[in-house]
């Protein structure tokens, strides 16, 4: 039971994280980024929930906006690993020859180069955006997620329920998408996505945590909070505590949520 | 056990053959990278414009993309990494980062040992200490720069206090000044080995391989004969752990690049972040091509490894170790 109220607040945690960044399209980005130099690192009242920070902004509201900063770029990078990894992967362990001696290439070399490295090579190379940075992540993930897709795929091919599946009929396109990919394998892709939130999330975070790539003040980031705030914990702590904290609340729940899958 | 005959050879000769496939691959698909980006190294230079004419046969930027994968093995084949435009203009990039790329190499190591270390202490502990370092394990996903920051801001102010309060004199350490710093190094490896899931991982990893071979036949036939088994535990270990630094050495070098950049530390990882910044192309694909060769010479040291422990170890396993 108490393992399943870790994985409930978990999920919860995540999904109040996506609502906020959706919520902050309707709202003003001011409510974020302005300053209020008469109420500097105030404390938590009933109109500002944490406080303010040290150029009067509203740490409640810089948190809010700050989860746009990883929330849609996670979306995105889930998608992109899932395009690349999933059908190379999963025809690759489902069928000998070439393709898979030719995956089995690809993800020697792809996996070759360190992922923050290749994250940075890409920044340089094509621009320092949200979008950009999103690929690379999903492109850096998807050996990752294609390794354990086709080790499941590989597997599973040779299975009993698999032979009787082909034997009742079912063509092999049927059995490899539909019975294996999304029914036998929806654990491993759900653990994937899972650790692909909390890569993009800390990737994100570090990267404007040390400037220049990420999201740049004034706009808000969960790194930038931090980098910023610490420096002037005089007054209002909570200006870095609630950002740190739920930094690592998120990442701690996407871990609980990837556990629970990988023992499931 | 350490017999070698013709079959290991051919596999050893057949890992080595990938690996150098592998890697010229890396080549090729950094090469491709440069080939696809928006604009060219020449819109850097202030008087690009002028230059591009020349600079664009000179620099090979007017070939197609075979002819440039094809200049790219050629400068493999001669170990050329290219000229810098950036760090020092004109420069060969690879004696730029030699030494910076040793020192870095060196302190990936390090974490990992310590990594590995902090995961073997764990073992043997029961009870409340057992419960507090998986608690530790737990705390270590914390992202690195996070760690980092909370780690060096907390010694500050500790060190700030125990200043201002007269108990100490400054230390050489303080508030880490720019020159060389023992401490500054020595807790910038503690901290890779230790934080973003480093020490978790491999502490849960460890638990596993102990576990499976702890209840394996041969130990247990061992330890009924009242005959020590720690020779068959090291045996036997080594293989899921080499497959373990080989899963692992690429984080390791990313967060280098976030610790020499945080601990200003003169490393390959703080000249890759400037380099990318300067979008000095040749600089940061080079590094980028030394990092993946690392990957890969890691990668074929423990196939091999695996192989010679263990000549059942199949050449696809060990191809895809």
């Amino acid at each position: 039971m108490p393992q399943m109220r870790k994985h409930l607040a978990s999920w919860i945690l995540i999904g109040l994280s996506v609502c906020l960044a959706v919520l902050t399209i309707v709202l003003e980005p001011s409510l974020a980024n302005g300053t209020d130099t008469l109420k500097l690192n105030q404390p938590p009242t009933p109109s500002s929930l944490l406080g303010t920070d040290h150029l009067g902004r509203s740490v409640a509201w810089r948190l809010c906006f700050a989860t746009k900063a990883f929330v849609f770029p996670a979306l995105l990078s889930m998608v992109v690993a899932c395009a690349l990894a999933l059908p190379m992967a999963a025809l690759a362990g489902y069928y000998d020859g070439w393709l898979r001696r030719f995956y089995l290439a690809m993800h020697g070399i792809i996996s070759t180069i360190p992922r923050f490295v290749f994250i940075l090579l890409v920044l340089s190379l094509y621009g320092a955006t949200n979008n950009v940075l999103a690929i690379a992540i999903g492109v850096a993930y998807t050996p990752t997620l294609s390794e354990a897709i086709f080790s499941r795929v590989n597997t599973l091919r040779s299975t009993s329920w698999v032979r009787a599946h082909f034997s009742w009929g079912f063509s092999n396109a049927t059995i490899l998408w539909k019975f294996i990919v999304l029914r036998a394998c929806s654990t491993t892709i759900k653990k994937h996505l899972a650790n692909i939130f909390a890569y993009v999330l800390v990737v994100e975070s570090t990267l404007s945590y040390l400037g220049s790539y990420g999201v740049q003040e004034p706009n808000p980031s969960l790194g930038n909070m931090i980098k910023f705030s610490w420096g002037y914990q005089e007054g209002n702590p909570l200006a870095f505590i609630a950002p740190m904290t739920l930094l690592l609340a998120l990442v701690l729940s996407a871990h609980t949520i990837s556990t629970r899958q990988k023992a499931q | 056990m350490g017999r070698i005959d013709s079959k290991i050879i051919s596999q050893s000769a057949s890992v080595v053959v990938i690996a150098a496939a592998t890697l010229i691959g890396a080549t090729l698909t950094i090469e491709t990278l440069l080939w696809a980006a928006p604009g060219d190294p020449i819109d850097l230079l202030p008087n690009g414009a002028s230059l591009r004419p020349i600079l664009e046969i000179e620099w090979g930027l007017d070939r197609s993309l075979s002819e440039r994968w094809w200049d790219a093995l050629i400068r493999l084949s001669k170990g050329d990494l290219g000229t810098s435009m950036s760090v020092r203009p004109g420069l060969d990039v690879w004696t730029l980062i030699a030494a910076p790329v040793q020192r870095s190499l060196l302190w990936a190591g390090l974490a990992m040992v310590t990594s590995v270390v902090l995961g073997l202490i764990t073992i043997g502990t029961k009870g409340t200490i057992h419960r507090l370092l998986h608690v530790l394990g737990i705390v270590s996903i914390a992202p690195l720069f996070l760690a980092t920051h909370m780690a060096v801001n907390t010694i500050n102010d500790i060190t700030f206090g125990a200043i201002s309060s007269g108990y100490i004199d400054r230390p050489n350490f303080f508030a880490l000044p720019l020159e060389e710093s023992l401490v500054r190094t020595v807790l910038a490896i503690f901290l890779l080995g230790f934080a973003s899931g480093n020490l978790y991982e491999w502490r849960e990893e460890i638990i596993v391989i102990k576990n499976r071979i702890d209840t394996s036949d041969y130990v247990m036939a061992t330890r009924s004969r009242g005959l020590p088994v720690w020779q068959h535990f090291l045996y036997n270990a080594i293989p899921p752990l080499a497959s373990l630094v080989v899963a692992r050495i690429p984080l390791y070098l990313g967060g280098l690049v976030i610790l020499e950049r945080l601990f200003l530390l003169e490393g390959a990882g703080a000249l890759l972040w400037n380099a990318a910044l300067a979008r000095d192309y040749a600089l940061a694909s080079g590094l980028t091509l030394v990092f993946a060769s690392f990957v890969i010479i890691t990668r074929l040291i423990a196939s091999l490894i695996q192989l010679q422990i263990n000549p059942r170890h199949s050449l696809s396993h060990a191809s895809n170790a």
